[in-house]
């Protein structure tokens, strides 16, 4: 079992008490159905009737129970088994309101059918294409999900309206939600941090209620379907259009990519040792995404995806137990039960809105660049991700220039997350042009080599995108070893030191002719020491051992060979 | 690659060593040199603040090893304040923590040398 974190109370493995679990599934479930608010606006700009915004609420809860129940069980190769929400992903948006414009909601839901078979056809390549996704790639794609959150959220943080006015009591609400989250995930001691999103929610909602924001009047329709209901949903007119297939299936990539980072920062946030994704737990996951976006257009709403700004939450209250995930599913199922439950938080006021999404967005840009400076960067790799969160800042920048383009291209180039995605991958790939994985270096026996095996591994280390802590390792064990040969004399010339790279291991080579070198393997002791200072250079082979996870010595073609060998 | 090697002479018979950098077969001899200020009978405590050490090698655990000998030939002690768990691993490999009193922090190292102080001096009041 991996070591979990240690901000981390429940881990993904962990059973918290159930009371604990319900609650914090509880707040989940009512995160989830703040994003109804999506499915909402294909109707809205579908041109809709009442009717068909029910039946959209209800599919959509549906939806999200059945793919997060599929999502966080994680058995049988078929879900991730990490705390990831599913929920009605703005990503499919813009492609299905072309889709219903052109040719009414059916179209739009028959095409979210391909393009959910499409992300499961795609999930089945997945681990085939691990060396897409090195840790500074899937960094810029996480620090890009939480950038690409920061515009919706302020603009609903402060309540901006068409002439770009700030309203005061939106910006009051707005404040005292998010002021209310962040103190309570840093100050109180004890588990009060669990619940710091589902409090700030509901003061949220009260300080609405207080200054007006939302209308008490208007929550009286809240009961008007009674509070227990059958949930009905209304068979969709699916339909299928070969011009829309493109646009669907550059829209599944990019929610699939999103799925990735999504699943990636679950395993960093559950792991103190994170060094490399799991690609096969990653690709069940794309699998079960795949299948809620299928279902998703089978019952009538947009695509599903995981939603960041859940696992953001579960990173910020230290509980992702996929317990809680699974009981999540069970509550959002209740909910269709209960409309009025589903019809106040679909209504849920637009600041508090914004301030949930800059509480996620803060966590998911920070685990982004934690991801990225876990590794050395070398010129390359500096305007892989350089040049590529500009690029996704330009798709923030220019939407204007955007809007013209075809719709098959808006749909990777209007998501700043998909372009800046697609940029690193691209980047990542062209600069291995020329980037050899082998690599040797020859040295005098002098003192002065030490630095400059130093020097050799620094560079070689931020061309191959290694880890600095594993780097750090083999320059103490390699100057070590350098610095007795040089020192007892052990080399009649030069050392030359080779070493190879691949993403699982680093393998260091020392040759050299002459004297073997002394791999005294019983301990000396502090009095042995203290008679002799000098025989502290015997401790060497311990030390170099204590670096390197394998040491060898031998001597083939009458060379002196020490091989080191290093996980990464 | 280098070292920084700071003595302070904290009171009568107490001089604290500061390193900063790497100390290895590079840098041991400047570093050697720089101590042996210190290394007078009359040291009776010798603190290594160990905060900015990165790196230790068997020739610089060659310096340690040296400069305790000298002290506790002396009847002196040998003190270390904030050693990194990089190169605590490498003293307990050379068996170099027994005898050593470890502070983790200069503060606490303060609080060790004004008690030490007040101790001297209560007999004298």
């Amino acid at each position: 079992m991996e070591q979990k974190p240690a901000n981390i109370i429940y881990g993904v493995d962990d059973i918290p008490p159930f009371r604990t679990t319900l609650l914090l599934a509880v707040q989940h479930a009512v995160l989830a159905l703040v994003f109804i608010v999506y499915p909402l606006m294909l109707v809205s700009e579908a041109g809709g009737t009442q009717v068909d915004a029910e039946g959209v609420v209800t599919a959509s809860i549906l939806v999200m129970a059945f793919a997060t129940f599929l999502q966080c069980l994680g058995r049988k190769g078929m879900g991730s088994g990490y705390l990831a929400v599913q929920f009605t992903s703005p990503i499919y948006l813009p492609v299905s309101i072309q889709a219903a414009k052109m040719g009414g909601m059916g179209l739009a839901f028959g095409m979210t059918v391909f393009a959910g078979i499409f992300s499961v056809i795609f999930s089945r390549f997945l681990k085939y294409l691990r060396h897409l996704f090195p840790a500074e790639v899937c960094g810029v794609a996480v620090v890009m999900l939480g950038i690409s959150m920061a515009g919706p959220a302020v603009t609903r943080f402060l309540g901006l309206h068409g002439n770009n006015s700030v309203d005061p009591h939106a910006l009051a609400v707005a404040f005292i939600t998010l002021s209310l989250m962040v103190a309570l995930s840093i100050w109180p001691r004890g588990h009060i941090r669990l619940y710091s999103v589902l409090i700030g929610l509901t003061a949220g909602y009260g300080a609405s209620l207080w200054l007006g924001v939302i209308d008490p009047a208007g929550l009286h329709a809240v009961t008007e379907k009674g509070f227990l209901a059958l949930p009905t949903v209304p068979l969709p007119d699916w339909q299928f259009q070969w011009t829309l297939l493109t646009p669907f299936l550059m829209t599944a990539l990019v929610s699939s990519l999103d799925t990735v980072a999504c699943l990636i920062t679950c395993e960093k946030i559950n792991q103190a040792e994170w060094t490399r994704p799991d690609m096969a737990r990653v690709s069940s996951g794309v699998l079960a995404d795949g299948i809620g976006a299928a279902a998703s257009g089978a019952l009538g709403t947009i695509g599903a995806g995981v939603s960041s700004a859940h696992i953001a939450l579960s990173s910020a209250t230290g509980a992702t137990a996929r317990r809680i995930g699974i009981l999540t599913a069970i509550v959002l199922l209740a909910t269709a039960f209960i409309p009025p439950i589903a019809i106040l938080l679909s209504r849920m006021p637009a600041p508090v809105i914004g301030a949930v999404l800059i509480y996620a967005a803060a966590f998911l840009i920070t685990s982004g660049m934690e991801l990225i400076v876990a590794r050395m960067l070398d010129t390359r790799r500096i305007f892989m991700v350089g040049g590529s969160i500009i690029v996704g800042l330009a798709a923030i920048q220019l939407t204007e220039l955007i809007r013209q383009l075809p719709v098959w291209l808006y749909s990777i180039v209007g998501s700043p997350f998909a372009v800046a995605s697609l940029c690193a991958i691209a980047l990542n790939l062209l600069f291995r042009i020329g980037t050899s994985q082998s690599a040797s270096l020859r040295v005098e026996p002098q003192l002065a080599s030490l630095s400059e095996a130093v020097r050799f591994f620094e560079s070689r280390g931020a061309a191959w995108g290694a880890r600095r802590q594993v780097i750090q390792r083999v320059e103490a064990a390699v100057s070590e070893l350098l610095e007795t040969v040089i020192q007892m004399g052990l080399a009649d010339g030069d050392i030359d030191i080779r070493a190879r790279f691949d993403e699982y291991h680093l393998d260091v080579v020392v040759l050299y002719s002459g004297v073997p070198f002394p791999d005294a393997q019983e301990c000396l002791s502090p009095e042995q020491l203290f008679a002799d200072e000098n025989a502290v250079l015997s401790l060497s082979g311990s030390l170099i051992r204590q670096y390197a996870d394998r040491v060898v010595f031998d001597a083939p073609k009458e060379r002196q060979r020490i091989s080191l060998h290093f996980e990464h | 690659m280098s070292l920084i090697t700071k003595i302070e002479n904290r009171m009568p018979g107490c001089y604290v060593v500061k390193f900063i950098g790497r100390l290895d077969g590079t840098t041991y001899a400047d570093s050697e040199t720089e101590i042996a200020s210190a290394l007078i009978p009359e040291t009776k405590t010798l603190v290594f603040d160990m905060t900015n050490l990165d790196y230790i090698s068997s020739m610089g655990l060659r310096v340690i090893l040296k400069a305790r000998k000298f002290i506790e030939g002396n009847g002196g002690d040998v003190h270390t304040i904030n050693m990194q768990p990089q190169i605590e691993k490498v003293f307990k490999i050379a068996n170099l923590l027994q005898g050593m009193t470890l502070f983790a922090s200069i503060k606490e190292a303060d609080d060790y040398f004004d008690a030490m102080q007040k101790k001297v001096l209560d007999p004298l009041e």
